[in-house]
């Protein structure tokens, strides 16, 4: 026997997650939202793997669910042999101190009572980390590291910009040195030369705090630059999942193929992509889902195929060696 | 990263202290509300001791005395000094104001607390307990109180800390709801900050503009509410030296001529009102608060 392969630090399996609507049904039950259905991924140590997909698509809902900020309806997560969906509550506060979250709102996430030191010190002190001293010298070399004068940390969070307010929020976020850390949309609010700042600091703190990353990201230029693994979702179902120089180099699904050939390119004389339309819109499914494939009434080449209305093609590994769920993956080619 | 340097070496805005002293140039009335709370306060807390008669010190030799250098106030009918009377009723009023501001706070605010972070079957609980107080107009509440448990000053104030209940508890609940919802919540969740250091750190310190504006209104309305129960009978009995029950007792001399008897306890709830209110009203708008229930 070979030596076992290295386990992956989280594992997702067929992660669900079902909202109760106010509205009443026929038969006087609540409505359900499937806003989750059957996600599986895994992140390897000190690697990334990117949640990519439209608004509504359910990246945010897996997120949080992952690190039960609510709480998953089926499924297990499984983070460094630990069941968290087994933790009692207290077990799981004490369980974050390994894994953190940055914000895509970075004026909201942050309590504007506070100062920054005492935002960045919070997640020490509630972990019992270190003594008074020692905290504040770690808040001190927090905020060095993402930039800042230490002498910042007496100031609120609204005398910062956005950039500024998501280098404390990465700085609150690591000050407990997690081995996972989940971005949630972390740059769609910074204008485009800040995101790049902000990236290349993640980057950089990746490797010196030997983190890993889930990316939720709806950018797919900087999901290729950031991600070592994609997860493509819809109506929270993953649609294709693997590297990502394969996915996005020969996406084999239909909808990957239709965000690819979307993301516009500004290289001069890079001959103009085809450009796949996709009709209709994204739009939750209440209730029962229904029987075939949940893309079939946008996709291009399944609209009218019976198999797809059907059959529900499952997640399995396609000729181009990554997993997609389509009945005919690599046929629509961006 | 060189906008870090901007901000480390940039002027800081302006302090908090000096807006509100600026604010205060451009508002008289809070000028005034603040001078009227003042002297107020002077008075009841060091007037009666400072000034040579009591409250209910007779002086048979000059009763229905007009205003004069020995009485600033006049007497009454039993030649008390309407002035050292006014002090004591000053005291009286701004004691009681405190206590319901007090009690409210803590016993409205703790019900709206529990309600707002307790589960759907407590805040079902408490708050259908909040509405069957609230559903009587808050002055017959006192009024039915004052009745039940026998009139005077104790039970008059009683009634009205228990009239003023439902405006913290409700205030409070919808507050903590707001605040709930908020972003930040979830990330101090997310950090792993437990549920009480949530609730003592980032729920409570947000719902303090909105209760100190609510603190303000309900003082000035527990002043006016006791003064109401004494003038119609109610509350404090004649001696006791409470601005309602001295107006009522004044108001009989009024047709005579001896009108020093209602006006000066009449000014002294007016002042108080006023003030309380204003104070209101500028706390209000400066700290950008909403609502308020009253």
């Amino acid at each position: 026997m070979s030596a076992v392969p290295a386990r992956p630090l989280l594992e997702v399996r067929d992660l669900g997650k079902t909202f109760e609507t106010t509205r009443r049904d026929a038969s006087g039950g609540r409505e359900t939202l499937r806003a989750l259905d059957g996600v599986s991924f895994a992140v390897g140590r000190g690697r990334t793997t990117g949640i990519v997909g439209e608004s509504g698509s359910g990246k945010s809902t897996a997120a949080r669910a992952l690190l039960r900020l609510i709480e998953p309806t089926q499924g297990s997560v499984t983070f460094d042999g630990i069941d968290l969906l087994a933790l009692a509550p207290e077990p799981l506060r004490r369980f974050r101190r390994r894994m953190q979250m940055v914000f895509q709102d970075t004026t909201g996430t942050l309590d504007p009572r506070m100062s920054v030191g005492a935002l960045i010190e919070e997640p020490l002190s509630v972990h019992r980390i270190g003594s008074g001293a020692e905290r504040r010298a770690k808040v001190a070399s927090m905020l060095e590291r993402v930039g800042f004068d230490p002498a910042v940390a007496r100031r609120r969070p609204h005398e910062f910009s956005g950039g500024q307010r998501q280098r404390i929020g990465i700085a609150r976020a690591l000050a407990l040195a997690p081995e996972l850390l989940v971005l949630d949309e972390p740059v769609s609010a910074l204008d485009v030369s800040v995101q790049a700042q902000i990236l290349n600091l993640l980057k950089d703190l990746q490797a010196e705090f030997a983190v890993s990353y889930v990316f939720i990201v709806h950018d797919l230029h900087v999901a290729e630059f950031f991600c070592d693994e994609i997860v493509v979702l819809y109506l929270g179902e993953v649609m294709e999942a693997g590297p990502s120089a394969a996915l996005f180099g020969a996406p084999q699904h239909p909808y990957t193929a239709s965000l690819v050939s979307a993301v516009p390119t500004v290289r001069r004389g890079a001959a103009p992509a085809r450009r796949i339309i996709l009709e209709g819109e994204i739009a939750p499914i209440s209730g029962e889902r229904p029987k075939g494939c949940i893309f079939r009434p946008r996709c291009p080449i399944g609209r009218d195929r019976a198999l797809c209305a059907d059959v529900r093609p499952p997640l399995a590994t396609t000729a181009a060696g990554h997993a997609a769920a389509c009945h005919y993956p690599g046929e629509l080619a961006p | 990263m060189s906008e870090a340097g901007s901000i480390a070496a940039g002027a800081r805005p302006r302090s908090r202290s000096r807006a509100v002293l600026a604010s205060l140039r451009r508002n008289a009335g809070f000028g005034l509300a603040l001078v009227l709370t003042v002297v107020l306060l002077l008075l009841a807390i060091a007037g009666p001791s400072l000034w040579h008669l009591g409250p209910l010190d007779m002086d048979f030799g000059a009763p229905l005395a007009a205003p004069s250098f020995a009485h600033p106030m006049g007497t009454d009918s039993n030649g008390r000094d309407v002035f050292a009377r006014f002090l004591a009723g000053a005291r009286i009023s701004l004691a009681v104001g405190a206590a319901v501001v007090v009690t409210g706070l803590i016993v409205g605010g703790g019900i709206g607390i529990a309600a707002g972070i307790g589960g759907r079957v407590l805040d079902t609980v408490l708050m259908r307990i909040v509405d069957a107080l609230a559903a009587f107009p808050p002055l017959i509440l006192a009024m039915a109180i004052t009745v039940g448990l026998g009139v005077g000053l104790t039970t008059a104030a009683f009634g009205i800390m228990l009239s003023c209940v439902p405006f913290f508890a409700r205030l409070m609940r919808a507050d903590i709801l707001r605040i709930r919802a908020l972003p930040f919540i979830e990330a101090s969740v997310a950090v792993g900050v437990g549920r009480w250091r949530i609730v003592g750190r980032h729920l409570l310190p947000h719902t303090a503009p909105t209760m100190l504006v609510q603190c303000a209104s309900v003082f000035g309305y527990a002043i006016l509410t006791l003064a109401g129960l004494g003038f119609i009978g109610l509350g404090a009995q004649i001696p006791e030296p409470e601005w309602g029950a001295m107006i009522t007792d004044g108001l009989q001399y009024a047709l005579t001529g001896q009108w020093w008897l209602a006006l000066f306890p009449g000014f002294g709830v007016l002042a108080a009102v006023v003030a309380a209110n204003l104070l209101a009203d500028h706390a209000q708008a400066v700290l950008g608060v909403r609502g308020r229930e009253r």
